[in-house]
């Protein structure tokens, strides 16, 4: 058994709980092929071959007559467990990953090569694949690029701060822990009231844990070298309710989701403290009452808001999807016009904020310096209900320029650049997102007391068009208000809306002590990548909602 | 690119996975997957290039089984230090392992392996001038036409093998190209799309891709609002696929098997043991959907590489005469269940039949209908009906009196594939349609009863 278990025994909510077998599930510890544990050098950049490659492919793709270049260096730890109760590990992988991308702007025209390899012939290869490409790659009638004011040239080393780093963690330790949440919720069922006799049993389902770490060393032509470390990481627990009817229900436990975390993520959750409440959840879900269709004050938790946000405005305000750049892949958006719409186009209620940021405590999306050599700020992209900001890179920012010109702002990139790693070319990917919370300081529970009829909307999902100009969302549970009192579940009920008008038919949000911060996976580009990004959000309080029935055909 | 390599000879993967097998001491059983690849692409927006290049991988996964136990640890270096992290990977999750009953990589079949030709040297050749020739007469064309144009070549070339310490080897090559291409008009109030993939570049025509998405940008501008309702729609083969893709990504499932849920389930048996709908009617009767690695206009690498499996994909018919005939399962069910060591993969790649009717035709002999381009953004919203929901994207029209009359803003639609291929009334000549994820030939299709549940006023 490992300490960490034990710890979190007698030190977690359920300490009460003293009865489990003093011995880690998995056995002891024996490795094969003669090779001890810690033979992956602690950071890419020990390596001096990583500097060395950038430097010298920087050099060969400036000869080579790039008027800009930028070489990334990448290496990508993952580990991923996923364990289920009384079984062997559904899965356990490791992967350690490398790139090296050369990116380069020849008479205004992007060219770009990658690979995993890090040698001295590679970096010369590469740097003149990403010439040639650039070269071939110009339409005879395409003016050529120009980018944003090169930003300061950027030195340093930044490394994400998390408790735990989880490659240093153990999967044994990892394992036990996620099995300890079995014996933690057959101990919470036994100890607590009996079963309800119309449900089969009650369960843990399923635990995983999934964890990146991403170095990434970044060298351009302005002069710019950074080596930077961030950790993604994510994890499951989710309980299953049966009936005798072949229905389940399933809960899966809060403040999972991706977040720029170590390992210290699945404790901060505290899941044994959860599962009495998902327990409930899961059993009211076998009590749900049909919907009635209609319009509905909706009171929508910060998790339900933060999806909204991310899927509405979040995506809208991304400038390479305005102007185009992703008409062939993921959509566009209905901010079509961005400088008519600047300053001028109300999106929301004039108490609705939202700003972008790559700092955010958590945040998914951290950098300290994006993948254009930029140190991103946060930043305004809807304020007093009017777009007022959107997300750029060195590319996009120019687009801007009468805009920042009108308001003597210089045109600047704001750090929305990323690649999946180096073997990926650099796009504008969402940074993390902030609903700005309400001056009331109002919570959830206090929104429901305050509505006489309505609906309490929890974990919303949503589905778009491919330029948010209308959605449809699901809850992963809805419940009926009266009275300022939450009632039954109900069934089967879902939300349709047009993005504005929702955002407009705010009438009340949840204070600075409401906001919870989620993580989100967004795939986007051709070659496709996929990344991650955290929303903080409050509560909301929306009249007039549209509840229709999901089943229902036309 | 030329001085180096694109991908990795079946003579390559023998001697790395030599290497590994060398390396990885102690006992137990090694198993090598290779997955090494070429990919170049040129990807463009308002009628520019805006990411083009090159990219080499090889990734290579290391399963170490000891003891009746796997565990699997990867790396896309091939240099000594990377490989033996790799292993070490592998052995440190051993422990953690109960042996897994399943567990039958004991069991090698002696099947023929299929051999599909799916090589292209023209493809292979594709470098950056000849992708910039192929984009940009369609470009000129948008803009001449006064729209912006976007779209995406990628071509790549893989050489992937599965090679164990018993000299088991299984290796494949095979090229793919994909074209797509979307024209919107200036005011945003129209989009056409057109998109295809093939092994073989020569058969993906960018001018004919071109003119078909200009045309439907052209044809789909200042679209009017309809109600939102039960249509007869005419969907193209593109639409048919998305839809009818929702269905079939669920013909491996084991849980129907193991007496769970799906659309494929029939419940469970008076034994307790999970019943299948096999023999059932659930698609019209002129429907048959098949998969077939040999297939010359929908061939696909007879292996499945997302599982642990090394036997040859081989040709399965899912549905026939609209009667479900097979459903997918992999070699641990086949063995514990079935007592045979045959596993009948189902890897993402399906060829619908059709009838000889033309999209035009189809159009002609309808009194009322919508014709539908494709759809975006589709959602399941329930597992056992396959019940989803998405909406209609780049071109949506309405027929009247067998003529297109005009273009109609998108609608979001609630729909199964399997209540929609049960309410065929006509079948089109099926072609191959863009699916870079695994060929996908499908007829278009004229179907009744189509349920639109709102607008989706998006271009």
């Amino acid at each position: 058994m490992s300490t960490n278990r034990r710890q979190f025994l007698t030190t977690g909510a359920m300490a009460a709980v003293g009865l489990i077998a003093p011995w880690g599930r998995r056995g002891a510890l024996v490795r094969w092929s003669g090779m001890l544990p810690g033979a992956l050098p602690d950071r890419m950049f020990d390596d001096p071959l990583v500097k060395t490659c950038a430097m010298r492919a920087l050099d060969a793709a400036t000869h080579a007559g790039a008027s800009y270049a930028d070489v990334h260096l990448s290496r990508d730890l993952g580990r991923r467990l996923l364990s289920a109760p009384g079984a062997a590990p559904m899965d356990a992988r490791q992967e350690a990953l490398f790139g090296f991308g050369v990116r380069t702007l020849v008479d205004g025209q992007w060219g770009f090569a990658s690979s995993p390899l890090w040698t001295a012939d590679e970096a010369d290869r590469l740097a003149r694949a990403a010439v040639a490409q650039a070269k071939a790659n110009r339409i005879a009638s395409a003016p050529p690029l120009e980018l944003d004011a090169p930003p300061p040239a950027a030195t340093g080393t930044w490394i994400m701060p998390v408790a735990a780093d989880p490659f240093t963690v153990s999967f044994e330790e990892q394992f036990d822990y996620l099995d300890s949440l079995v014996d933690i919720m057959e101990h919470l069922r036994l100890r607590g009231a009996p079963t309800p006799w119309h449900l089969k049993g009650i369960g843990m389902f399923a635990m995983g844990f999934i964890a990146n770490k991403k170095e990434r060393a970044f060298a351009s032509s302005l002069g710019a070298y950074t080596e930077q470390t961030t950790y993604q990481c994510e994890g499951q627990a989710a309980i299953k309710v049966d009936g005798w009817n072949d229905q389940s229900a399933q809960v899966g436990a809060d403040r999972l989701s991706v977040a720029g975390k170590g390992w210290e993520m699945m404790r901060e959750a505290n899941v044994p403290e959860q599962l009495p409440g998902m327990i409930e959840r899961a059993i009211l879900m076998f009590n749900q009452v049909p919907v009635e269709l209609g319009r509905y004050d909706v009171v929508f938790d910060a998790k339900s808001m933060a999806a909204i946000l991310d899927a509405t405005l979040g995506t809208a305000t991304e400038l390479d999807r305005a102007i185009g750049y992703e008409a062939n892949a993921a959509g566009t958006s209905f901010l079509t016009d961005p400088l008519a719409m600047l300053g001028s186009l109300q999106v929301a209620a004039p108490t609705i904020g939202i700003t972008a940021n790559r700092s955010t405590p958590g945040g998914a999306a951290n950098v300290k310096w994006d993948t254009d050599g930029v140190a991103p700020e946060s930043f305004p992209l809807v304020q007093d209900g009017v777009v007022v900001g959107f997300q750029t890179t060195r590319e996009t920012a120019p687009v801007l320029a009468p805009w920042d010109a009108k308001r003597g702002q210089p045109v600047r990139s704001n750090g929305c650049a990323s690649a999946a790693d180096a073997l990926h070319v650099p796009i504008q990917h969402t940074p993390n997102l902030a609903l700005q919370p309400g001056k009331a300081d109002l919570t959830f529970d206090e929104m429901v007391a305050g509505t006489e009829k309505g609906l309490a909307i929890y974990g919303a999902s949503v589905m778009m068009d491919h330029q948010q100009v209308t959605g449809l969302g699901v809850g992963t549970y809805v419940r009926r208000i009266e009275k300022g009192k939450l009632g039954p579940m109900i069934a089967g009920a879902a939300f349709q809306f047009r993005t504005a008008e929702l955002w407009k038919n705010i009438t009340a949000l949840g204070g600075a002590r409401s906001v919870e911060l989620l993580g989100f996976r967004r795939k986007k580009g051709q070659p496709e990548q996929e990344m991650v990004h955290s929303v903080a959000a409050v509560p909301a309080k929306v009249k007039q909602v549209a509840i229709v029935d999901l089943r229902k055909k036309a | 690119m030329s001085d180096v390599p694109k991908f990795m000879t079946l003579d390559d993967c023998k001697a790395l996975a030599q290497r590994i097998i060398g390396m990885a001491t102690g006992g137990g059983e090694t198993r090598v997957s290779i997955d090494s690849s070429w990919t170049g692409n040129t990807r463009w927006a308002r009628n520019r290039v805006i990411t083009g290049g090159d990219t080499l991988d090889h990734v290579v996964t290391v399963s170490r089984t000891i003891l009746g136990k796997t565990a699997h640890g990867t790396t896309n270096r091939r240099d000594d230090q990377a490989l033996r992290e790799a292993i070490q990977r592998a052995e440190s999750f051993i422990p953690l392992f109960g042996a897994d009953p399943e567990d039958v990589a004991g069991i090698t079949q002696n099947q023929p392996f299929l051999k599909p030709n799916l090589w292209s040297e023209a493809t292979l050749n594709l470098e950056a001038t000849e992708r910039h020739d192929a984009v940009a007469p369609v470009v000129e064309a948008a803009r001449a036409a006064g729209f912006l144009s976007a779209g995406y070549l990628q071509v790549s070339a893989h050489g992937r093998a599965v090679i164990d310490d018993r000299e088991l080897a299984r290796y494949y090559q095979y090229t793919q190209a994909e074209y797509s291409v979307t024209v919107r008009n200036a005011t945003s109030t129209g989009s056409g799309w057109a998109g295809v993939d093939y092994t073989e570049w020569p058969r993906i025509k960018p001018d004919e891709l071109g003119a078909k998405a200009i045309a439907k940008c052209h044809a789909s501008a200042d679209p009017v609002a309809i109600e939102p309702g039960r249509y007869v729609v005419i969907l193209e083969p593109q639409a048919v696929a998305d839809l009818m893709d929702r269905a079939m990504d669920k013909i491996s499932p084991r849980a129907v098997y193991e007496g769970g849920n799906g659309p494929y389930s029939g419940g469970r048996g008076p034994d307790g043991a999970g019943r299948t709908k096999i023999g059932q009617q659930l698609l019209d009767e002129r429907i048959t959907i098949s998969s077939d690695p040999m297939d010359p206009d929908a061939g696909f690498p007879p292996l499945d590489f997302g599982s642990d499996d090394i036997d040859s994909v081989t040709a399965t018919t899912w549905f026939e005469h609209g009667v479900l005939r097979n459903l997918g399962y992999d070699r641990g069910y086949a063995v514990r269940s079935l007592h045979s060591p045959a596993p009948r993969p189902y890897v993402g790649s399906w060829r619908m039949s059709g009838g000889d009717a033309t999209l035009e035709e189809m159009i002609a002999t309808t009194k009322r209908a919508l014709l539908v381009t494709r759809f975006s953004g589709i959602h399941e919203i329930d597992y056992q009906s396959v019940l989803c929901t998405g909406t209609t994207r780049d071109g949506l029209w309405l027929v009247e009196n067998g003529k297109i009359v005009k273009p109609v803003k998108n609608l979001r639609f609630t729909e199964s594939p399997l209540f929609a291929f049960n309410n065929v009334e006509m079948l089109g000549k099926p072609e191959r349609v863009y699916h870079p994820n695994g060929p996908i030939v499908a007829p278009p299709t004229r179907v009744r009863d189509f349920s639109f549940t709102s607008l989706a006023d998006a271009v």
